[in-house]
């Protein structure tokens, strides 16, 4: 495949500490990366079937990732408005026909694990091994 | 000529006569029918109340249809789930009184709709199997009240 977007998706997951600001909104994780915010969504529910006579619409995939190029606020702000109010923000997704739902996955727990501090747990507890 | 207006006058006051009795006859009548057929008359009007609700809820499910088609993890249906909702709290607001459990869900709908608690994929489902679950409930008592009056 190897798109733009996929690999912008390399870059963010070649450089995790770079992850900033991660706001969490259901299954939804938004971030900075080096000035511009993202998210990256996981899928619960099956996507819908296009029904006989209906324009089949792109396969979105488990894992979609969102580009906001106008959004200058904050992630935290980003999250509340998409989820809480009708304000239409300008996003662009993509699915699994742009990248590779391996490495969404990926950067969706790297994401979630920047969100919940999963690092500062292992830097603890391999700290306190080495000790 | 004396004779003829007072002929004339005599025929009026017959004919007011008949009509009064008439209308005395029919004001009975129409109460004998009120009291005696007041089963009947109560059920008709429980008929036309029922099929009201009906209707309603036909309009309420139609929306939930809608509502179950769309996905609140596709953000370009997100503004048209939100209006369904707020539809939803609108018409379900009505017949609330209906039942306790209808008048909590109205509520927590209150609450997405104004954007004070934010909605999932997954609350949507559970709200629309809790919400079917309510409807049938309704349809069910509804129906149950009817068959009842008609037994009377």
């Amino acid at each position: 495949m190897n798109t733009k977007v996929e690999q912008v998706v390399k870059a963010i997951l070649a450089a995790p500490d770079e992850i900033g600001d991660v706001a969490r909104e259901a299954n939804e994780f938004y971030f900075r990366f080096r000035g511009h915010v993202f998210s990256i969504q996981k899928r619960h529910g099956l996507p819908r079937i296009a029904t006989a006579g209906e324009f089949p619409e792109e396969d979105p995939g488990r894992y979609s990732f969102y580009v906001y190029p106008s959004w200058d606020g904050s992630p935290e702000g980003l999250a509340y408005t998409e989820s809480r109010t009708d304000q239409d923000v300008e996003s662009i997704s993509y699915g699994a026909d742009y990248c590779d739902q391996r490495l969404l996955n990926r950067l969706h727990k790297e994401a979630m694990s920047r969100c919940f501090n999963v690092d500062a747990v292992f830097d603890d507890i391999l700290g306190n091994t080495a000790s | 000529m004396q004779a003829i207006w007072d002929s004339r006058r005599d025929i009026v006051l017959v004919v007011g006569l008949i009509s009064n009795i008439l209308t005395i006859l029919l004001s009975l009548l129409a109460l004998w029918g009120l009291i005696a057929k007041r089963k009947q008359i109560s059920f008709a009007f429980h008929m036309l109340v029922a099929s009201h609700l009906d209707r309603r809820m036909s309009r309420v499910r139609e929306a939930l249809t809608r509502l179950d088609s769309l996905s609140y993890d596709e953000k370009t249906q997100r503004v048209e789930i939100r209006n369904l909702v707020a539809h939803l709290c609108g018409a379900l607001s009505a017949v609330s009184e209906e039942s306790e459990k209808l008048a909590q869900l109205v509520d927590e709908l209150h609450e997405y709709h104004l954007g004070t608690k934010s909605l999932t994929e997954k609350h949507k489902r559970y709200l629309l199997s809790k919400l079917h679950g309510i409807l049938d409930e309704i349809d069910h008592d509804a129906r149950l009240r009817i068959l009842g009056r008609q037994n009377l």
